[in-house]
């Protein structure tokens, strides 16, 4: 399965809405699913994405600054981009998708159910940014050896993987320089938490399921555990041996634990 | 040829297990610094800096910079070093280049311009930087918003320096309302400005602000190239340049004077080397680099480029031998120490010599005698360069 590239031009009024622009992947059939990716974007249309679109509709949007998709001005927090997000599913008629988000993209996820939580049927969050327990423990991916960097994000057995997340200097591209220029903007201060966002999350009614890698190195998975005590209809799943990117080192047990959350009268596909 | 004398404060004794160029060598333990030897380094920089008032220098000059290792062990703070300063000199122009606009509230500088003005008795410059991005880090200020935080902040030191009564400001970082500032400064409307301009974008907004420039660390080719990139922005755009913007074109080298140039090189080459491969080094450019926002795309890219290609990110460190062809060290006896400064103003187009007489672990006496015999036997011979 190919997925369809798409730019979506969203002309603003000049006065309320943002006139921005959204590139997306899409593909397969069923429910529509939007991907939330990580801090530094999507590398492409990856396996999961592919599993996913044997039972959903999926979207996988480059975030607002990521990718070819630009940041507004004015747009500075995970929260701005979840206002935009709102445009995006406007524009493709999106009622009521299934949102999943990972890392930053779990942050945003939860900002848009916060915002409209009719809009949303059901939230899954991979190890989302947004409450962090000691910000100042947890290692700095803004300032650090080039060479270390997997091993903030990856258990050992996956680090041949990490190229792709986390490419060798001489092969970042013009994309991949403006998505981290547009996560330190994000989630530079409070360092990838907030501080008002625990205290907003009991009023998102939203079913969700929270996942987490048991051996992240970034955020420990006793995070999981500050998610669920804090909405009200969540409950979480551990993945073993995986790192803050779960679904690339067990892709499987990452689809696996979504299905489940998911019946097969809310998916498409056999 | 105008001199200025600019100290950097490297910390002259870090042991041989000090962290230089490795990541994460940023900020550098204070473990290293030793209060007692840092107030002496201190206080004879201070002793130095009145010397070279008396000798007849043209200024004095200092950076702004944090976070402590080889190269900003004293002065994280510009402003209360030129007080100081302006207290214990008579005649030199006080500068600084320059105050790392972003890290402090732009009424707060403009404040102390003004001060400082005043304490100088009109001989103060004042200089614009931005910083390293790890300052950001430390100061918890967004690296992706330096440029514009900057920007803005020149843009309201200038308005609170030059508002006559109370004035409003409403920027996207900074605003304020109803309020003007005291005192306000003796040069009107204010002091010069050095701006540390080296690409494009930023040689376009110093001639959009009509300021003079202070180049960083840069080869004698790139000072020529900025040179003629302001004149051609400003000619394009029909802006009138300062009168003066040749003289004060600045930038920065390490200077030693010496009897001949075999003494000279015998006294001060171990220094130099201290300075470019311990003291300069011990910022980890190729990490510090890396970290996000700070750059524009374009600007990474080129960097990525340079560094993937020739690794020069690994250290800032080269010979005294390349730094005296590139510009950044003047080096010798009298004659070839003339002979340099030639070239520096005839193919580097340098007006202002922002000169450490003072580098790396280099004696303090043989720093004094090099700026003794540089007062008597260089500087009456530069003047019509």
């Amino acid at each position: 399965m190919t997925p369809q590239q798409e730019t979506l031009e969203l002309r603003g009024d000049g006065a309320v809405r943002a006139s921005i622009q959204f590139c997306y992947r899409q593909a397969g059939q069923g429910p529509p699913l939007v991907w939330l990716h990580w801090l530094w974007g999507e590398p492409g249309w990856m396996d999961y994405h592919q599993r996913l679109a044997e039972r959903f509709q999926v979207f996988v949007p480059d975030l607002p600054g990521y990718g070819q998709s630009a940041l507004p001005e004015w747009a500075k927090t995970p929260h701005d981009l979840a206002v935009l997000l709102l445009q995006f599913l406007d524009a493709l008629s999106l009622q009521r998708p299934i949102v999943v988000g990972s890392c930053l993209g779990g942050w945003v996820g939860t900002e848009l159910a916060l915002l409209r939580p009719e809009r949303i049927a059901k939230l899954v969050l991979i190890s989302p940014l947004g409450l962090v327990q000691d910000w100042t423990k947890v290692p700095n991916l803004f300032y650090t050896d080039p060479a270390r960097l997997p091993r903030y994000l990856f258990t050992d057995a996956a680090l041949e993987k990490a190229s792709l997340y986390v490419p060798d200097l001489s092969n970042w591209t013009d994309a991949f320089i403006n998505s981290r220029n547009a996560s330190i903007r994000l989630v530079f201060d409070p360092y990838l938490h907030s501080r008002s966002l625990r205290h907003h999350l009991h009023l998102l009614t939203t079913p969700t399921l929270v996942v987490w890698g048991e051996q992240d190195p970034l955020l420990a998975p006793a995070h999981a555990a500050l998610w669920t005590a804090s909405l009200p209809q969540a409950h979480s799943v551990m993945i073993p041996r995986a790192g803050h990117l779960p679904y690339v080192e067990d892709c499987e047990a990452v689809i696996q634990a979504i299905h489940t959350f998911i019946p097969p009268q809310e998916r498409g596909g056999a | 040829m105008r001199v200025f004398n600019m100290v950097l404060f490297g910390w002259p004794y870090l042991p041989d297990d000090a962290p230089v160029g490795t990541p994460g060598s940023y900020p550098l333990s204070n473990r290293y610094f030793d209060p007692v030897q840092g107030n002496a380094l201190l206080q004879r920089e201070l002793d130095r800096i009145t010397l070279s008032d008396e000798l007849g220098l043209d200024g004095f000059t200092c950076q702004e910079h944090h976070g402590g290792g080889g190269f900003c062990a004293m002065v994280p703070s510009t402003h209360l070093m030129a007080a100081a300063v302006s207290q214990r000199t008579k005649q030199l122009q006080v500068a600084i280049t320059g105050t790392c606009i972003p890290l402090h509230h732009p009424l707060a500088i403009a404040e102390e311009v003004a001060m400082l003005d005043h304490l100088s008795n009109g001989r103060f410059i004042w200089g614009a930087l931005r910083g390293f991005p790890t300052e950001y880090l430390s100061y918890n200020v967004n690296p992706a918003e330096s440029q514009a935080r900057f920007r803005e902040g020149f843009s309201l030191v200038l308005k609170a320096l030059s508002s006559e009564g109370p004035f409003d400001f409403d920027g996207q970082f900074y605003r304020v309302r109803d309020y003007n500032i005291w005192p306000k400064p003796l040069q009107q409307p204010y002091p010069k400005i050095w701006m540390a301009a080296n690409s494009l974008d930023s040689l376009d907004f110093a001639v959009k602000n009509r300021t003079y420039i202070a180049t960083p660390w840069v080869s004698i080719e790139r000072t020529r190239s900025v040179h003629e990139t302001y004149h051609r922005l400003a000619h394009e755009q029909n802006i009138a340049i300062p009168e003066d913007f040749d003289d004060m074109f600045a930038s920065i080298c390490a200077l030693y004077v010496g009897e001949s140039d075999k003494k000279a090189r015998q006294e001060a080459e171990v220094h130099l080397e201290y300075h470019f491969f311990r003291a300069l080094a011990s910022f980890d450019i190729g990490t510090v680099s890396l970290i996000p926002g700070h750059m524009s795309v374009d600007g990474m890219r080129d960097w990525l480029k340079n560094v993937t290609s020739k690794d020069t990110g690994k250290a800032m460190g080269y010979s005294v031998d390349e730094g005296i062809e590139n510009g950044t060290v003047i080096l010798g006896g009298p004659e070839s120490v003339i002979a340099q400064i030639k070239r520096q103003r005839e193919e580097g187009k340098r007006g202002t010599l922002l000169a450490m007489f003072q580098f790396g672990s280099l004696p303090d006496a043989l720093a004094t005698q090099s700026l003794r015999l540089f007062a008597q036997e260089v500087l009456p011979k530069i003047r019509a360069i």
